[in-house]
């Protein structure tokens, strides 16, 4: 070997080398990250809205419930006793509550509530339209024909019903379970009746720990509740979605990995006839893994597990590095020299290393946390494989191969050689090029891009079907979106929900909207209790009406004066004791203060017009609509838009790097092949009728990396040299079967992935021809 | 979701509101003392005669003595017990009023305007309502989980007493306690004690039954 060739194998050996001691040094000191929201940007992570998100999602996320029914509802108190018993001992679990009272929340109270500071807006209509006689005639009949009757307290604290009206408001709307005389919360379901379990998840379900011992306590606490007669459970929660996703991935890891892999060791063996090299092929890919995961851990701190995943499978990309150096000696057989060979191999290698790198690294321009993870893992990867093929084997694959090869792999190799000779040699490329032209041209009608979230997962049908029932059967439940309600401090803030409040009541009579929640129903601003204050002193206390109603019931001259006097002044409750009491409540909407300001969501309950709250929140400079799936969608369309623009963009940076190699007509015809072949693979997806997202364009910037290292070798090794065809054909094959097989996929983000990967591999290899030498 | 526990806490603590009705049971010189094992087997009996007596139907007198008052208050009406539990509570004195307890739903008619009404917006009549069907046929599991049972200190005879003392704090500060008396089958009067002294009575006249 030349001294300058030994100087870069050598090199490439010492980093090599390198690499595995940080690997090893790395190694155990990996933190994974599985929070699969990190998969998505976050924004601005201190933005109000996402704050609320958080809060929101941590809520709903963590909750399970459970409805169970048997023949005898009344004999299932034992069995849901020793359940709960079993529930608990999980650590997995931070609350299961069987009997209503364990499911309440903390009673919400003010720290003091006076019937004047306290009304609702039908209280204060009332009080405003009534005379005194009518007033104090109304109140009394109230208090005489309620069949309890009513206490000496109540008559001196809410003499006309008022303040129990208000905290009418403090409780939820729409729930139809009631409580039996177990003390269990009931539910009819279809005419049977089931007793709700309510289990709240001491950590995200998201968590693959959490998610396996949650199901696991559930199905045995669960199991003697099941051979019970007629026993019938239906559950619903994140959790039971989050499992079902892992469930399938696992089997998909097993089905399609243990497929692809069996597929991969097979091809070796057929072509290459040896054990050795195919555990030697696996070396680049597995020091790649190791270096890649290391520079993640050294760079964020942790590796996500998207990252492990997906930059796992294109450092297997690398494997095309081991087939080229493979390809070149076992096509040289008896005349193989290393020196010659490693010459051939040092420049297609080089620039296809430098264009993928290129090309992944601009996959963190996507904006996608987990993708930028990915990129580096996967530059780190494929620079650690190629010194380890350019460093280590021309150590141990110096000599000729031994073995020949398979009769039928090199008639197959003649065959499609002939094809793509009879096809591209002669061909007159600007025609080629009209074509493809044309068929995009016609094409084009037929685009049409997907961005919703929720059609990208697939939850099995079983468990929508009970959330369905969930949803039927225990009435109102809030909806995703809400309004978030700025403010300078508490007390503006709930001035301008009162505004909100008034806006949406209108739309609620309108039958625009279920319902809703704000805030100020807890508690008025200042402002408006000072108003009730004063219409309360006029129209009750001024006017008499009080005095009449004590008349009336015949209470004493001293009990009266002690009542009227202490109904006639109350200080202003301060709204700043809400930030730290409201939070105990889960019922009361979220408030929270961030950057100086103080912020509050309104809930809202489905169904309702989306067009007019948008409205209502378009027309309120503090009011806001947030939409939290249709704000993925619109980042999924925007993060489509964006990477179909970095797509180009890396053909032409791809081109421009080639350009000084090539000049400007060969560079194009090194990146045509991969470019056609993607742009049929999108006109073949949109003739299936796929609709395209932004996981396509992903695999389309697969398509560059591998078809742009196709494309240079043919266009280095100066015709369609067999040794060439046979590397990009075992490099087509391999990635078919790792990545091709996840068009297989049940999760339709992955399946779509794995379907134009598929599509624009085969293609890539087919149209690879024209990157050669006219 | 969220708002279910709210509801499951009100539901609980409606029974708190609907002992806001006043009460105090004082013929009392009665002496009180916790059921034995003894009183048991009489209890079920006293239970089985009750609902064994259903539909059940009368008047009924309401008296409310309260020291802040300088008269008690007064109302009158009629009740009707079905066999299902459905219960009738008409007040006609002072004013004419309708509770119609169906299952779990509970219906008030007032100027002829139907209303239906939950432990959401009128938690002290949903709680009474709780209290009296249980009451009317002494479902003892569904009062063991408020209250403490007692006896007068000679047993359960016939007419019989017994004392419904609140078990837990929520309750107590609203009730002190209940007394309930009745003979041959029937409950004929409540009486519910407040801790500040003030008490109502409910009294119950049976119309004879049609054969």
């Amino acid at each position: 070997m030349k001294r300058s060739l030994r100087r870069i194998q050598i090199l490439c050996l010492v980093l090599m080398l390198a690499a595995v001691a940080l690997g090893v040094a790395t190694l155990p000191r990996l933190t994974f990250n599985n929070d699969i929201l990190a998969l998505f940007p976050g924004q601005d992570a201190r933005s109000a809205q996402s704050i609320a998100d958080q809060h929101r999602a941590q809520k709903v996320e963590r909750e399970i419930l459970l409805l169970v029914h048997t023949t005898k509802v009344e004999q299932l108190q034992q069995p849901l006793e020793k359940a709960q018993a079993q529930l608990v001992q999980c650590q997995c679990f931070s609350k299961v509550a069987i009997k209503a009272i364990d499911m309440a929340d903390e009673p919400f109270r003010l720290a003091s509530e006076h019937p004047a500071l306290l009304l609702t807006p039908a209280s204060r209509t009332q009080l405003n339209q009534l005379s005194a006689e009518q007033l104090s005639q109304s109140a009394w009949r109230r208090l005489m024909t309620r069949p309890g009757g009513f206490s000496s307290r109540e008559l001196a604290t809410d003499p006309l019903g008022t303040l129990a009206a208000f905290k009418a408001n403090w409780q939820p709307t729409g729930d139809k379970l009631h409580i039996n005389d177990a003390g269990f919360a009931q539910v009819d379901v279809d005419g049977k009746s089931y007793l709700l379990v309510r289990l709240t998840l001491a950590a995200s379900p998201f968590s693959l720990q959490v998610q396996q011992a949650a199901i696991q306590a559930l199905d045995s606490a669960l199991a003697e509740v099941r051979t019970l007669p007629g026993a019938d459970i239906l559950t619903t929660g994140a959790l039971f979605y989050t499992h079902a996703g892992t469930e399938q991935a696992k089997r998909e890891i097993s089905t399609v990995g243990l497929g692809s892999l069996l597929g991969i060791v097979c091809l070796f063996l057929w072509v290459f006839r040896s054990p050795s090299l195919l555990v030697l092929a696996f070396v680049p890919i597995g020091v790649g893994v190791l270096a890649g995961l290391s520079v993640v851990q050294w760079w964020f701190g942790h590796v996500h597990v998207i990252a492990l995943v997906f930059g796992s499978a294109l450092v297997g990309v690398a494997i095309d590095y081991t087939l080229h150096f493979y390809a070149k000696r076992f096509d040289a057989a008896a005349h193989w020299q290393l020196s010659d060979g490693y010459r051939r191999l040092l420049a297609p290698l080089s620039l296809g290393l430098l264009t993928s790198v290129a090309g992944y690294l601009s996959f963190s321009a996507t904006g996608f946390p987990g993708f930028t993870q990915v990129a580096v893992m996967s530059s780190a990867g494929l620079i650690a494989a190629f010194v380890t093929v350019m460093g280590l084997f021309p150590l141990l694959l110096a000599r000729p191969n031994a073995t020949g090869s398979s009769p039928t792999l090199l008639a197959l190799l003649y065959a499609i050689q002939g094809m793509q000779r009879a096809i591209f040699v002669g061909l007159y490329r600007p025609l080629g090029g009209l074509a493809l032209g044309i068929v995009a041209l016609t094409i084009w009608p037929l685009w049409q891009s997907n961005d919703d979230i929720r059609q990208m997962q697939s939850p099995p049908a079983e468990l929508k079907q009970m959330e369905e029932t969930f949803r039927d059967s225990l009435g109102a439940r809030q909806a995703l979106q809400y309004l978030l309600v700025q403010a300078p401090d508490a007390a503006t803030l709930l001035a301008r929900l009162e505004q909100t409040d008034q806006a949406l009541a209108a739309l609620r009579d309108a039958q625009q909207l279920t319902d809703y929640d704000t805030l100020n129903r807890w508690l008025p601003s200042p402002g408006q209790q000072r108003k009730n204050l004063e219409l309360w002193q006029q129209r009750v206390i001024d006017s008499g009406a009080l005095e009449q109603l004590l008349t009336r019931l015949g209470v004493g001259e001293s009990g009266r004066a002690t009542i009227v006097d202490s109904l006639t002044t109350a200080p202003i409750i301060a709204p700043g004791q809400l930030l730290n009491s409201a939070g105990a409540n889960a019922a009361v909407p979220l408030l929270f203060s961030h950057a100086g300001s103080v912020y509050s969501v309104v809930n809202l309950y489905s169904p309702f017009s989306s067009e007019a709250l948008i409205q209502l929140a378009s027309t309120r400079p503090h009011v806001s609509w947030v939409d939290p799936v249709g704000r993925t969608n619109q980042l999924l369309e925007h993060y489509r838009h964006n990477a179909s623009g970095l797509l180009l963009l890396a053909y032409a940076l791809i081109w421009l790097l080639l350009c000084w190699r090539y000049g400007a007509f060969g560079a194009l015809a090194v990146v045509t092949p991969p470019a056609a072949a993607s742009v049929v693979t999108l006109a073949l997806l949109l003739v299936m009728g796929h609709a395209i997202s932004v996981f396509h364009i992903m695999a389309l910037m697969l398509v560059l990396g591998i078809g742009i290292d196709y494309t240079l070798f043919i266009r280095e090794s100066a015709g369609l040299v067999r040794s060439t065809l046979l590397a990009i054909g075992l490099s087509t094959v391999t990635t078919v079967l790792s990545f091709g097989l996840l068009a297989l996929s049940g999760t339709l983000a992955i399946a779509q992935f794995g379907m134009a990967v598929f599509v624009g591999i085969v293609l890539a290899f087919f149209l690879a021809p024209l990157a050669q030498r006219p | 979701m969220s708002k279910l526990p709210a509801l499951l806490l009100l539901l609980a603590t409606a029974l708190t509101a609907a002992a806001d009705s006043p009460a105090r049971v004082d013929a009392d010189s009665v002496v009180w003392r916790a059921t034995l094992e003894a009183d048991q087997q009489r209890l079920q009996q006293i239970a089985e005669q009750l609902s064994a007596s259903l539909p059940v139907s009368g008047t009924m007198v309401q008296q409310k003595h309260m020291a802040i008052l300088e008269q008690p208050l007064q109302s009158k009406g009629e009740f009707l017990l079905e066999e299902n539990g459905d219960i009738d509570w008409s007040v006609t004195e002072p004013f004419p009023v309708l509770y119609q307890v169906r299952d779990d739903r509970i219906l008030r008619t007032l100027d002829g305007e139907q209303l239906e009404i939950s432990a959401r917006t009128e938690p002290s009549v949903y709680g009474f309502f709780q209290i009296v069907s249980k009451l009317f046929e002494l479902k003892l599991d569904g009062l063991h989980r408020f209250f403490t049972l007692q006896v007068p200190a000679e047993g359960l005879g016939e007419p019989w007493q017994l004392r419904l003392q609140p078990n837990n704090d929520r309750l107590a500060s609203a009730i002190a306690a209940i007394v309930v008396s009745g003979q041959q089958g029937q409950m004929s009067r409540v009486t519910v004690r407040e801790p500040n002294g003030d008490f109502s009575q409910i009294e119950f006249i049976y119309r004879s039954k049609k054969p």
